[in-house]
């Protein structure tokens, strides 16, 4: 299994859950404890469970009761229960079932098969959210080709008949002014199709991921080449601020994707004439990269859904821009497969700052230190 | 509790009707069975081959129990029932707790004895008080 798993035990005598939590332990999982039903619901609010072990008899609120509550009003609507029942309580069993429980586990229990049971439906959850995820993934997809790449085809058809058909009506200045825009379209397009590609290829574990030593800055200074042209149209200033002995350990192209994305983005919800700073800071053996815009920054609703797929989260930009929302999870992807992570930090008004952190090239984590 | 010490069965133990009785001679036939291979040094899995003997038949036993409760119309039925429950709940904490057998040992004797003493006698009491006739089906003759 991929990353830690959480699971929560709730049963009102204690001996059980220190027994429950020392058998489960060897499993490496992230136990959680819990002996009533309202302090179970308090926990639920604040951790996604993978699985959560539920005693059906508690005085007051008994486990089937708490589950309802759980299911109703937390995040752990969907996570599976198994119930614990004493194995002559045949009434309790039945109405475990009924109320969806995953499982059941008896009192008395074998513990090699209370953990293989465990083991078994972590992995089924796990499967079920990757099921999940894959199916957003084509939902997002099919999303996408419906919608964000016919636009730019009606701006790119229309423009070209009206060039062919009204050629000889138009001045030099025109015709230029009218092609940039087809080639601009044009390039917004294939940027978004690279990042189709690239998310596609990485879904199906295809991407070749080859960390290697790479400069920093001199990706950085070749992305913002790439970006002038567009940034020079809204007159916005790149700056940056990044010392050029810092080494990463990361795969370049990945890092281009990310860097070309979020500068690409900032440029986006930057008004004209403003400025986007690019900085870095070395931690102990990490370097964050801060990507700063002084936009039109986002609220607290959007930001929770930036980084996650099944989301409509595209924003136009200052210009009306138009976006999909996918870059970003595409470079949480890439970040991600780093041992990184991403944020941001923004205010409605105030701008953005994305920060994301990559390793450093591991020779030079003494030297970048200093 | 004296490990080389057969357990047999005591008068006192019985509440009166045969079959429930015969179930609990044969309940601490088995606990003598465990302490027997606790005395020999036995492997685990001989001992945890017996142990799971006692749940099962503790299980078994339980049934059996509340079907007659019910039969009877006993008035502590649930109360009863719910005092199994608990002994199965103990039960499981205790095996999984063994770091001493005899403890183990004990814990299963004084466990069953205490329920039968101060639990199963009471079914007696009501049979006597209410003048009933115990039958183990329901509607059917007397024993």
């Amino acid at each position: 299994m991929s990353e830690r798993k959480s699971i929560l035990i709730v049963d009102d005598i204690v001996e059980n859950l220190d027994l429950l939590k020392k058998l489960i332990a060897e499993t490496d999982c992230d136990i959680y404890t819990s002996c009533n039903a309202n302090q179970a619901h308090q926990l639920c609010q604040k951790i996604k469970f993978d699985l959560m072990l539920i005693d059906v008899r508690m005085p007051g609120v008994d486990g089937i009761e708490a589950t309802r509550r759980i299911r109703k009003s937390s995040i752990n609507s969907d996570s599976p229960v198994l119930f614990m029942v004493a194995k002559t309580d045949l009434n309790n069993i039945s109405r475990a079932y009924k109320e969806g429980g995953v499982d059941i586990i008896t009192k008395p229990f074998q513990s090699d098969e209370l953990l293989t049971r465990l083991g078994t439906h972590l992995t089924l959850q796990e499967q079920k959210v990757r099921l999940q995820e894959l199916v957003d993934t084509r939902d997002r997809f099919i999303n996408i080709l419906a919608h964000d790449l016919n636009s730019p085809f009606t701006t790119i058809l229309g423009f070209t008949q009206l060039l062919a058909e009204n050629l000889e009506s138009f001045n030099k200045e025109e015709l230029r002014r009218y092609l940039n825009l087809i080639h601009n379209v044009s390039e917004n397009t294939h940027g978004l199709l690279n990042n189709l590609l690239s998310w596609e290829t990485l879904k199906q574990n295809r991407i070749p991921f080859s960390p290697q030593k790479v400069c920093l800055r001199l990706r950085l200074d070749e992305c913002c080449l790439l970006m002038r042209s567009v940034a020079a149209a809204k007159d916005i200033d790149i700056v940056v601020d990044v010392d050029e002995k810092i080494m990463l350990h990361a795969d370049f192209k990945m890092l281009d994707t990310i860097l070309r994305n979020l500068i690409s983005n900032a440029i986006k919800f930057t008004p004209n004439s403003k400025r986007i700073i690019v900085s870095a800071i070395v931690k102990k053996d990490t370097c964050e990269i801060k990507i700063s815009d002084s936009g039109i920054g986002m609220s607290d609703d959007v930001k929770s859904k930036l980084f996650k797929l099944g989301e409509e989260t595209s924003v136009p930009g200052t210009n009306g821009e138009k976006g999909t929302g996918f870059g970003l999870i595409l470079c949480n992807e890439f970040v991600r497969k780093h041992g990184g992570s991403i944020r941001v930090e923004s205010e409605v008004g105030k701008g953005s700052h994305f920060i994301f952190s990559l390793p450093l090239f591991y020779d030079e984590l003494s030297l970048a230190g200093t | 509790m004296d490990i080389n010490k057969k357990i047999t069965w005591k008068a006192e133990w019985n509440i009166g009707i045969n079959r429930i009785d015969f179930e609990h001679k044969i309940f601490l036939e088995l606990i003598d069975s465990l302490r027997n291979e606790i005395k020999k040094n036995s492997t685990w899995e001989i001992l945890s081959r017996i142990i799971r003997e006692i749940e099962k038949y503790a299980e078994f036993h339980f049934i059996s129990e509340e079907n007659f409760l019910f039969f009877i119309d006993y008035p502590q039925y649930i109360e009863h029932q719910e005092a199994h429950y608990i002994l199965l709940e103990r039960l499981n904490i205790a095996k999984h707790k063994v770091d001493d057998l005899c403890e183990l040992l004990e814990f299963i004797y004084e466990w069953f004895i205490d329920h039968t003493l101060k639990e199963d006698i009471k079914i007696t009491e009501y049979l006597k008080e209410n003048g009933k006739e115990y039958h183990f089906s329901k509607g059917s003759g007397n024993e």
